[in-house]
């Protein structure tokens, strides 16, 4: 097994790949940015080293600094993460180069899967469903007999596109000849370029991805399905596994599908297929990623399978130690993405310091998380702040308590986006299971906070704004401070901390 | 005792009298009987009209931050000036940037007419595109940063008049 890895990456991903490293007796090196220098990932790993400024630029995304830590703390491997670097083909190319194991599918693989329109191609070959439309430019004679054999609706889209313009939602047939005209116009203008293709609109899509697991030997196994339905700008909030809305029978299917695509490329490490799903259970491909998913714990919760354990695994050489009908799932698991952000305010995100966190526990709780009391949100890094997961034998058990974990967890200091996770949990809709993306555009009252907690905490804070912070007696320390707490913890040095 | 706090630019004025172990509160007309008792260095356990709540709380300075059923709500405690009106009653908005990050684009020059809800500055941060808006209807008087700029929080952007009061 690899001696010493390098993990590069931050946040809560790389203290997960620091525990499944320990858990296997590896030991661990961590890279940071100036602005990361008192993070959780730095605590934890048996080494540490800066590797620049607090931009991605200037130091996640710098492959040649980290290649050369590596080098220098004599690593045997580097484990990429999500983001960053690990969906870079000449990374993963560079690592191999400098003798150094890239703990992820090869180079190739990434290139391959990582182009969508190579990956389409590939798709299609191994005939993995596609959204049905034309393979390229339309010309305004045969338009209309394709537009009839893909159906309706469906959407005319500029080839040159973006941004919406040059784009047309066609319900029926007689819009068609009418919309087609308007779409290539607007294309002209936009675009100076007129082609436009046609595709079949999804009507209320649901996010569905299968998470594949490779190794080296040839074998690949699929561990199920998660749903990713809830999204805001097009990101994932919450995740379950499995789907609410997908059949035994489409299961099956999906699994089988994502095993073959990925095999079609020699496929080793994790990886997962993205699919749209319509109400009616069709799906179509969209894309591959090739690295551990940030929703990657709800199937391991499912599965009992630790996916990063299984990367390091398999990178090594050792072949996956189950076959496909040995894998079997249990119960339900949802993931919140807690992400310091206003979801009244358009999700803004809102930086600043924690000043004191409290993570929820009991039964069935897990909390990926990187954050402390101290802990400073900054503008350089994506706004997600932990990972609350849970698991039970079945939905409406596990949507409870999620819940009932959501109401222990406490963050002070900036906006989060828990209340409205506390509020989706409740919702009649969410709790039905019919999903799709839209779903938090068609539910904006849970955006909002509702008046009887904005009075509940207004009285609170009369209360605190007459009779001081120290209202009443039960102050245990009367001297303590969350500001001295900061203060002494960075002045403890990092290997007595933990 | 009368009180005002502000939040989100807003006052927001109750009656609070101690009575027994707790307070009674008037606010929005409607009557509270409220307790709040200290469990840790930020917990409180809350009592209101007979159900019982966790909340945490921090106190720095002018603000309360306190954090319930997930959301925060950051409190100031208004200088005497602000007493009985919000701020907007000057007829001037001063906008100011909400977090640390860049000028994106400016959406409108000195001397332009804006109405209230309008976009007039795009920011970035966090990788993240904003639109920042007015609160009145009045002309753009100043503008003090370029695109391209980097703004700290609360660094100052650009000054709306309302035209009424001239």
């Amino acid at each position: 097994m690899y001696k010493k890895i390098l993990i590069a990456n931050r946040g809560e991903i790389a203290v997960r790949i620091i525990r499944a490293a320990k858990e296997l007796g590896i030991k661990t090196v961590a890279v940071y940015s100036d602005a990361d220098k008192n993070s959780l990932h730095v605590n934890l790993a048996d080494q540490a080293f800066n590797i620049g400024k607090p931009l991605p630029s200037e130091s996640y995304l710098v492959g040649k600094k980290i290649i050369s830590v590596a080098k220098k703390a004599k690593c045997d491997g580097i484990h990429p993460g999500y983001g960053f670097l690990s969906e870079n083909a000449d990374f993963a190319e560079n690592c191999i180069k400098n003798k150094i194991d890239f703990i992820g599918p090869s180079a190739e693989a990434i290139r391959l899967m990582g182009d969508k329109i190579t990956s389409r191609e590939i798709a299609k070959t191994a005939k993995v469903p596609l959204v049905p439309g034309t393979d390229g430019e339309v010309n305004d004679n045969e338009a209309l007999g394709l537009a009839k054999k893909i159906g309706y609706p469906l959407m005319i889209k500029a080839s040159a596109g973006g941004g919406g313009k040059g784009m047309r939602l066609v319900h029926e047939e007689s819009e068609f000849e009418n919309s087609l005209k308007m779409a290539k116009s607007e294309a002209k203008n936009a675009f100076n370029n007129d082609a436009v293709f046609i595709e079949r609109f999804i009507q209320e899509p649901r996010h569905i991805e299968i998470q594949i697991l490779g190794d080296k030997k040839g074998n690949v196994v699929h561990l199920f399905e998660r749903e990713c339905s809830i999204q805001r700008r097009h990101q994932k909030v919450v995740e379950e596994a499995p789907s609410p809305g997908v059949s035994e029978k489409t299961r099956k299917k999906m699994g089988e599908i994502a095993v073959k695509l990925a095999k079609k490329v020699s496929y080793s490490g994790a990886g997962t297929v993205e699919f749209i799903m319509d109400q009616k259970e069709n799906f179509y491909f969209l894309e591959m990623n090739t690295r551990v998913q940030v929703e990657h714990p709800i199937t391991e919760m499912i599965t009992g399978i630790d996916i990063v354990k299984e990367m390091i695994k398999v990178s090594y050489g050792h072949e996956l130690s189950f076959k496909q009908k040995d894998i079997e799932r249990k119960g339900h698991a949802i993931e919140c993405r807690v992400c310091a952000e206003d979801p009244d305010n358009n999700f803004l995100p809102t930086p600043g310091t924690i000043f004191y966190v409290k993570s929820p526990q009991g039964p069935g709780v897990r909390d990926d998380s990187s954050l402390f009391n101290g802990y400073k949100v900054t503008t350089f890094y994506d706004p997600m702040l932990s990972k609350l997961i849970v698991w039970s034998e079945d939905r409406d058990s596990a949507i409870k308590r999620m819940s009932r974990a959501l109401s222990e967890y406490i963050v002070l200091g900036v906006k989060t986006n828990l209340g409205f996770l506390v509020r989706l949990m409740d919702d009649k809709d969410f709790i039905s299971g019919k999903l799709d993306t839209g779903f938090i555009e068609k539910h904006k009252k849970l955006l909002k906070i509702p008046k009887e907690n904005s009075n509940i905490a207004t009285i609170a804070s009369a209360i605190i704004l007459h009779a001081g912070i120290g209202v009443k007696n039960l102050e245990r320390d009367p001297k303590f401070t969350p500001w001295k707490y900061i203060a002494r913890r960075a002045s403890v040095s990092r290997n007595s901390m933990f | 005792m009368k009180y005002n706090l502000k939040i989100n630019k807003k006052i927001v004025s109750f009656e609070l009298e101690e009575e027994g172990n707790g307070y009674k509160i008037v606010l929005d007309k409607k009557k509270y009987s409220a307790e709040l008792v200290k469990i840790d260095s930020n917990l409180y356990s809350f009592i209101c009209d007979g159900s019982t709540y966790t909340i945490a709380i921090q106190k720095e300075g002018k603000r309360i931050d306190l954090f319930f059923k997930g959301d925060l709500f950051s409190y100031e405690i208004p200088s005497q000036r602000d007493k009985g009106g919000t701020e907007n009653t000057s007829g001037i908005d001063k906008i100011s940037a909400p977090m640390p990050g860049r000028v994106v684009k400016l959406l409108k020059e000195v001397g332009d007419i804006v109405l209230e809800g309008e976009g007039v500055v795009v920011v970035e941060a966090m990788k993240m595109e904003s639109e920042l808006k007015t609160t009145i209807d009045g002309k753009i008087t100043d503008i003090s940063v370029k695109e391209g700029d980097t703004l700290d929080l609360g660094a100052h952007i650009l000054t709306v008049e309302s035209q009424d009061k001239k």
